[in-house]
């Protein structure tokens, strides 16, 4: 669909537009109402109330719909000059809105397959349909909202904001490790349902007595259960899930120190830098009494 | 009607689930076997218990810090020449000793005769977290090996070690070889370069520095969710089963709730000191190579020339029998032994079967090797302010 087919199917004076026209109008009458800012009360001692008392202030309100207008005109393109191109609004928005959902769509298309294969009885293992699902989410976050926390800050705040930013990116991406590794850990138990299964089945086949009663199965269950526990935290693959859990928390736990820092500097409360540097302090004095004590000790021997 | 012996699907993957129907599928067919069971254990958890541990008196003789010295004595005239000082790990606390009446390695010396030494290395807070190996070993153990060597006018003591409390009476030994009389290391972990336990895989791909700046003390919390990670199956799920299955059983529930009170006391780790026991022993395994170096000094395993006697568990999940099989070999001494019990790391301490064994050991090896007593030959400084500080206890200077 081109731009003009577009313009052609939007519906001219669209919520939007009136919201913005309304907006506009609303600053344009509150500027010609104030004489001077703040309701009158002039910067310029005595001159409160006059009218004409602080011209460029009042123009600066006057500019201000202006520029309220000129920043959707630069959202919106072509600038025709009139308040007009609001129209085309909806198509930078609906980009974005598109790729979420598409997104989002991906996601729920991916969950529905494997609910399905669970009912179905095509049970592919609970462990590697959860990792699809939440492998699909991440994406999503990953193509999405990671990169809007990983654009660069400007000005003043900057920093705060970067901060911020990171805390909730290290944040999410703890709780992406920790999620996978929480389904690491499920693994056994669903490879225990499946042994537990095959067993009972085997003995049926057999034609041999299944198990007596809840204990019988229940020992079966736990020893599997172990035996399953006991190879995977012993492989390779559990030790790298885990080292990866632990460095996602360190990172996390790095920037929300910082982050908090940032938030007691401000009030009278003493951060966990600044009282390691009184602590280290303290215990190098200390070790330096003691050994000089031991040293006097000697002495007097 | 549901068949028991019908698995379902759904509960199979529910531990609760499974273990509800466990306790409850056997009482469900008799309404009265069920009824008495549920009013049993409602009587059982709702009357007071003694669920105190560590009860048996001590007395505080000497403190550094927050690190104090217990000191327990028999009612009968104590049969050791030579003192007799129990070092503890730094990772939960050394009231397992005395955990209950009947089931205490505290009661079974006392009973003996033995009167004996313990250190409480109490709970570090943020700022010991600078505290290293060295503060730890040759700071805090040597200034309590003095304390008690000068009160008995002594020049050496039997030393027991316990678990990573074990591991720092070695290196201790190795580092003063002449204050020790006699070396006792019970599942003790002398040698990290074994896959027979997952913690020590885990740990040697640890990255140490990380968690120090993460949390600054490693939180005991922490460290007991590793060690009920080493063996989910049976510590998060079968033992909680057993504990249903018995919770109408008040001795059972008594015990049981002692227990987790130990468990789940768990001092946090020094900063430091995890720092270097991760990467100095675990993930380096410099003792038993005989690199390690503590305090600028290297402990050489050579030195330890004392008598030896180094206990294991078989069944020991966190301190298994290849930890600690080669430190015998690797000593100086003559007069050695290893013996490895059919226990676990806990039961070695608490289990009935193991009481008649570990403790009595124990006492009749020191006693058979407490012989010649050789007196301090330097004048005794303790009849300085230490002495005469307090009955009760002494302060360290530098408090």
């Amino acid at each position: 669909m081109n731009k003009e087919e577009k313009e052609k199917s939007m519906p001219q004076g669209t919520l939007l537009e009136s919201w913005i026209k309304a907006s506009t109008d609303f600053w344009k009458s509150t500027a010609s109402m104030w004489p001077a800012p703040f309701g009158g009360i002039s910067p310029v001692p005595g001159e409160a109330g006059k009218e004409g008392g602080d011209k460029s202030t009042a123009d600066s309100w006057e500019m201000f719909p202006e520029i309220w207008q000129a920043l959707f005109n630069l959202i919106n393109k072509p600038v025709t000059g009139e308040f007009h191109p609001v129209s085309s609004l909806p198509e930078w928005m609906l980009k974005a809105s598109q790729s979420l959902w598409s997104r989002y769509l991906l996601f729920q298309k991916q969950s529905m397959e494997g609910e399905e294969k669970v009912s179905t009885g095509e049970l592919e293992g609970f462990a590697n349909l959860s990792q699809k699902m939440t492998k699909a989410w991440l994406e999503m976050y990953e193509k999405e909202f990671g990169q809007i926390l990983n654009m660069p800050q400007l000005g003043l705040t900057r920093v705060y904001q970067e901060r911020v930013n990171q805390t909730i990116e290290k944040f999410t991406q703890f709780q992406r490790s920790l999620t996978e590794f929480v389904q690491f850990l499920l693994i056994p138990m669903e490879k225990t349902y499946l042994a537990v299964q095959a067993e009972i089945k085997n003995l049926e086949e057999q034609g041999k007595e299944t198990l007596k009663d809840s204990k019988s199965y229940y020992q079966l269950w736990i020893r599997k259960l172990e035996g399953n526990y006991m190879a995977l935290l012993k492989s390779a693959e559990y030790t790298e899930k885990l080292g990866e859990t632990m460095k996602a928390l360190h990172d996390y736990r790095v920037v929300r120190m910082q982050f908090l820092m940032d938030v007691l500097q401000d009030l009278p409360i003493p951060t966990n830098k600044d009282m390691d540097e009184l602590y280290k302090d303290l215990y190098l004095l200390k070790k330096r009494v003691k050994e000089l004590e031991k040293k006097v000790k000697s002495y007097e021997r | 009607m549901k068949d028991e012996k019908q698995v379902n699907l759904s509960d199979m993957m529910d531990p609760f689930k499974m273990a509800g129907n466990l306790i409850f599928a056997g009482l469900a067919g008799d309404t009265a076997k069920l009824y008495d069971y549920l009013r049993d254990a409602r009587n059982v958890l709702l009357s007071p218990m003694k669920t105190d541990i560590a009860t048996t008196p001590y007395e505080v003789v000497y403190e550094e810090d927050r690190v104090k010295l217990k000191y327990y004595k028999p009612d009968t005239e104590p049969r050791l020449k030579h003192p007799f000082l129990i070092v503890y790990a730094q990772i939960n606390r050394e009231t397992m000793l005395d955990l209950q009446p009947g089931k205490s390695v505290v009661e079974t010396f006392l009973r003996a005769g033995l009167d004996f030494y313990m250190i409480d290395w109490g709970y570090p807070t943020r700022k010991d977290r600078y505290l290293t190996l060295d503060d730890n070993i040759n700071g805090y153990m040597d200034n309590i090996v003095d304390f008690i060597l000068e009160k008995h006018n002594i020049s050496s003591l039997h030393l027991m070690g316990i678990c990573q409390g074990g591991t720092f009476s070695v290196v201790y030994t190795a580092l003063h070889p002449e204050k020790i009389k006699n070396l006792v290391t019970t599942v003790t972990p002398t040698n990290f370069d074994t896959d027979a336990n997952p913690l020590t895989i885990w740990a040697r791909s640890l990255n140490p520095d990380e968690l120090v700046e993460t949390y600054g003390n490693i939180p005991g919390d922490i460290m007991n969710l590793g060690f009920l990670l080493l063996n989910p199956a049976r510590l998060m799920i079968d033992k909680y089963v057993g504990f249903l299955e018995n919770v109408n059983n008040f001795d059972f529930v008594e015990n049981f709730v002692r227990m987790e009170r130990w468990i789940f006391d768990s001092p946090d780790l020094s900063a430091e000191t995890f720092r270097e026991f991760i990467t100095n022993f675990y993930k380096k395994n410099l003792l038993i190579k005989n690199e390690l170096e503590v305090g600028g000094k290297k402990v050489d395993l050579k030195k330890i020339t004392m008598p030896v006697l180094n206990i294991y568990a078989k069944y020991d999940h966190l301190v298994p029998p290849a930890m600690c099989d080669q430190f015998i070999g690797k000593i100086g001494s003559k007069d050695k032994e290893d013996l490895c019990l059919d226990t676990g790391h806990i039961g070695i301490y608490v289990s009935s079967k193991t009481q008649k064994e570990f403790g009595p050991k124990i006492i009749r090896w020191l006693l058979e090797r407490d012989d010649v007593v050789k007196k301090a030959t330097q004048k005794p400084a303790a009849k300085k302010p230490v002495a005469k500080q307090s009955q009760a206890k002494a302060k360290a200077p530098g408090k």
